[in-house]
């Protein structure tokens, strides 16, 4: 297009839509609608105007200043012909449809927000970022004005929350037109949409899960770049995203002041202290003999091992309910083996701490064992022997060498083995769920069977944030022990080939 | 000629009244003015910084700031100061699906500025934000105080001195009136930040340039709390609160008057060190369109654009994304005119 023939465009265009406003209002003053005299006597006189006159009088305002500049060439065609057109159409329609001036003013703030980020978007960026953007637009729409009407799917008529919602379709559009231009933004504003629309009541909770899968995805980096992995990591966020989600709720679901109440009660911190000291208990135990037996497993053989590696499982595989029920009828009061106990040592296990520590113990034992093992089998025999050759004795071997190499892994299992005898509960239920003894997790079990869950609730999420702070600690503390000798080697590796490299 | 035109009027109501449908659309807006009209007024306010000519530019912000002031003071309700609109932010949003109307009251305002934010810059801060207008005006009347030393802290004088002890005695002052004719809640806890800012303008006068960076951290720190204190459903009231209701609020009185002090020593010492509503949108901005970029074949690095910024978010010829207030003094002052704002529509990776 030539230089003239694009002066003649904007010509056309603006004074089109320049003589078409003004022609509205001359026809809208002819029907008796406007009074553009009485107006501005009014507001020369008194300065009190009526709304509707002094919109459509700044309507008229703004095009008259806008067509005059499009045509003398100055700024964006599309942006401001498309303006000058909005103005027209909310001063032609805008009257009838919106209930005041002032709302169709607003609508028309973000009719141009929207239209300048358009034309931008059509412009500046490749045509699918237009079409994410307008398709979003009437999904918006959908969501907050079309569901309420129900000409689509009436079935969803009425039955959603968002009656009234038409003034925040304004808001998120303002939302949306902000975060157009970029996808992994795109796709925050609709994790947090969809959390608020949709996911109501819980939608704190949603937004948190669906945002953190949203950061994951578009922050995955990676030597392979392909689109199956992302998939999959995709899958995957879903599967997490539904075994966080009750967590999230569990907790963020309660009121501050409620959970400040429950820490306050009496029973509750009994509770708490007696689960922090027995599953200690029960973990230091586990500590002091496991970790022999996963250094005999991993550097001897012998008949059965296969066989005692399975066994090692049992207690994760049978129910919970078993192996309470396993645990009473042997060291049970009156039972051969827990009379024989309660006779000789004086320590008795149904109804006490000793129990409550014992199922402990059973259920955690698998967790301990099994890293141990994996922590020790990952120290190469060859570093031991040659710390014999040098003089050390097999004692020192396994205390200088192979432990500290393998501690990591071993506090990873402690932790695990912690997290799980503070959590046990089937166990307990049978040997030990009376309320002196009773356990954090037990209690909460008891307040559901007498007040329910709504009262239980509060407890529930202290519970829960108090577990994985723990947790979470744990982990942390991990990381200030030694790595496994595997990853020390890849990391030696991959520092000289990296020298390599620069040199 | 009469029957044509009412024959006309009639067309122009049956083309109306085909679009009837929408009349149900915005019926929610009936009667909500307030919030409305800030969706208005802020979406207005922040076109200007778009549209207005290079030359002047400066006296037409200056003029935006006023209206925006009087925006402030007049327009809008929702606010309740910088504290208050992430108060309100959260409890609007927590509305959403329940009581809409209540939740666009109180979403507005946050999201109008966040949105803005994230298309046209930071503008909010340097264009419109009544705190950050008053900070500026009063170092405008005494910016002989601010030239020279914004980097390097004040030399030590007695009469600085005298000048930072006077600011403590008075806010100490004020303290023991309003405990002996006040009882304290939780709302009044902006008397802390302004505590904080007291100690932090004697810190600043002699040690600014070695902590300036470290002490900016501050904004995560009152960001952090201020959101901890929405979800936990207390209320904290800020600097300028009082204008925006009409309690009593003499703590928000004594704060705003703190912030005004301190801004006559340390130019935006709110926004650059207190101010937890910058945080967001500096977030924001981090994602907007428009940023100034630096043309390093044109600069000369004579330093002027630092020397104009009251933010100290220029430093030779670069300009810091997460402090810049969209003021555009740097680009006004830039003599070979290195500095200038780009709009970058390119999706970010």
């Amino acid at each position: 297009m030539n230089e003239r023939s694009g002066k003649r465009l904007r010509l056309l265009v603006a004074g089109a839509l320049l003589a078409g406003h003004v022609a509205n209002y001359a026809i809208q003053a002819l029907l008796g609608h406007l009074h553009p005299i009485g107006f501005l006597r009014e507001l020369l006189g008194s300065g009190k105007v009526d709304d509707h006159e002094l919109f459509q009088m700044l309507l008229l305002a703004a095009n008259l200043a806008l067509g005059p500049a499009l045509i003398s060439g100055r700024g964006n065609l599309m942006l401001g012909a498309g303006s000058m057109f909005l103005i027209l159409a909310h001063a032609w329609v805008g009257v009838r449809v919106v209930p005041d001036p002032l709302t169709s003013g607003a609508a028309l703030v973000v009719n141009i927000l929207v239209l300048y980020v358009g034309t931008r978007l059509s412009e500046r960026l490749p045509a699918k970022h237009l079409a994410a953007f307008a398709a979003s637009y009437f999904a918006l729409f959908f969501i907050f004005v079309e569901i309420k009407w129900g000409f689509l799917i009436p079935a969803l008529k009425g039955r959603t929350g968002m009656g009234n919602a038409e003034p925040l379709f304004l808001l998120f559009v303002m939302g949306l037109c902000a975060c157009a231009r970029s996808w992994r933004l795109l796709a925050w504003f609709w994790a947090v949409t969809v959390s608020f629309t949709f996911l109501q009541p819980y939608a704190w909770e949603s937004a948190v899960v669906l945002c953190f899968i949203v950061a994951a995805l578009f922050g995955a980096r990676g030597a392979l770049r392909s689109p199956t992995a992302l998939v999959f990591l995709g899958v995957g966020l879903a599967l997490a995203g539904l075994v966080l989600f009750p967590v999230v709720a569990a907790i963020m679901g309660e009121s501050p002041q409620n959970l400040g109440n429950i820490l306050g009660d009496e029973r509750i911190q009994k509770a708490v202290g007696r689960t922090l000291v027995t599953a200690t208990a029960s973990t230091l135990f586990l500590v002091a003999l496991a970790v022999p037996l996963a250094y005999a497993l991993a550097r001897l053989h012998f008949p059965g091992r296969s066989l005692l590696l399975a066994a090692i499982d049992v207690p994760i595989v049978i129910p919970q309910s078993v192996a309470g029920l396993a645990l009473v009828r042997v060291f049970g009061a009156g039972q051969p083996l827990g009379g024989v106990i309660e006779n000789v040592f004086g320590v008795r296990f149904d109804g006490t701490l000793w129990g409550v520590c014992l199922a402990q113990v059973f259920v955690a034992m698998p967790f301990i064992v099994k890293a141990a093992l994996a922590a020790f089998e990952s120290v190469p025999v060859e570093l031991e022997l040659s710390a014999r050759t040098l003089g050390a004795s097999p004692w020192n071997a396994f205390r200088r060498v192979a432990l500290p190499l393998a501690s990591r892994g071993i506090f990873l299992g402690a932790v695990l083995a912690w997290a799980r005898a503070a959590g046990e509960f089937g166990a307990l239920l049978f040997i030990a769920s009376n309320s002196e003894v009773e356990t954090a997790p037990v209690l909460a079990w008891n307040l559901f069977g007498s007040v329910g869950s709504a009262q239980a609730g509060p407890l529930v999420a202290v519970l829960l944030g108090f577990s994985l702070a723990m947790f979470f600690l744990l982990q942390l503390a991990t990381r200030t022990l030694p790595r496994p000798a595997v990853a020390q080697n890849a990391d030696a590796t991959a520092a000289a080939q990296r020298a390599e490299a620069t040199a | 000629m009469a029957s044509l035109f009412s024959r006309l009027g009639d067309l122009f109501e049956r083309a109306v009244a085909n679009l009837k449908v929408l009349d149900q659309a915005l019926n929610g807006l009936e009667g909500s003015y307030v919030e409305l009209l800030t969706v208005l007024a802020l979406g207005l306010l922040a076109v200007i910084p778009v549209i207005v000519p290079e030359r002047h530019r400066q006296r037409y912000r200056l003029a935006n700031q006023l209206f925006g002031i009087a925006i402030f003071i007049f327009v809008i309700y929702t606010c309740l100061g910088v504290f208050g609109m992430i108060r309100n932010f959260h409890r609007g949003l927590s509305e959403i699906g329940r009581e809409n109307i209540v939740a666009l009251y109180y979403c507005s305002v946050p999201a109008t500025i966040l949105v803005t934010s994230m298309i046209f810059g930071p503008t909010f801060c340097g264009w419109i934000c009544p705190t950050g207008a008053l900070q500026e005006l009063i170092g405008r009347i005494f910016g002989r105080w601010h030239r020279g030393r914004k980097r390097c802290g004040h030399p030590f004088s007695w009469k600085l001195l005298a000048m930072a002890l006077a600011v403590t005695a008075i806010f100490l002052g004020w303290m023991a009136y309003l405990s002996a004719t006040r009882v304290f809640f939780v709302e009044d806890a902006s008397i802390y930040w302004s505590e904080v800012l007291v100690i932090l303008l004697l810190v600043l006068v002699w040690r600014m340039g070695a902590w300036d960076a470290r002490l900016r951290r501050l904004r995560v720190l009152s960001f952090a709390i201020i959101v901890a204190a929405a979800i936990a459903s207390l209320r904290i009231t800020s600097p300028v609160h009082f204008g925006f209701n009409k309690v009593y609020d003499p703590a928000s009185v004594l704060a705003t008057v703190m912030v005004a002090l301190a801004a006559l020593v340390v130019p935006h010492v709110w926004c650059r060190y207190l101010c937890p509503w910058r945080e967001a949108i500096a977030w924001a901005a981090k994602h907007s369109a428009r940023r100034l970029a630096t043309d390093p074949a044109k600069c000369t690095h004579c330093g002027k654009c630092a020397d104009v910024c009251g933010v100290d978010a220029v430093a030779d010829g670069k300009v810091d994304p997460r402090e810049c207030h969209m003021c555009l003094k740097c680009v006004d002052n830039c003599p070979t005119k290195a500095i200038a704002l780009k709009e970058d529509w390119k999706p970010m990776p």
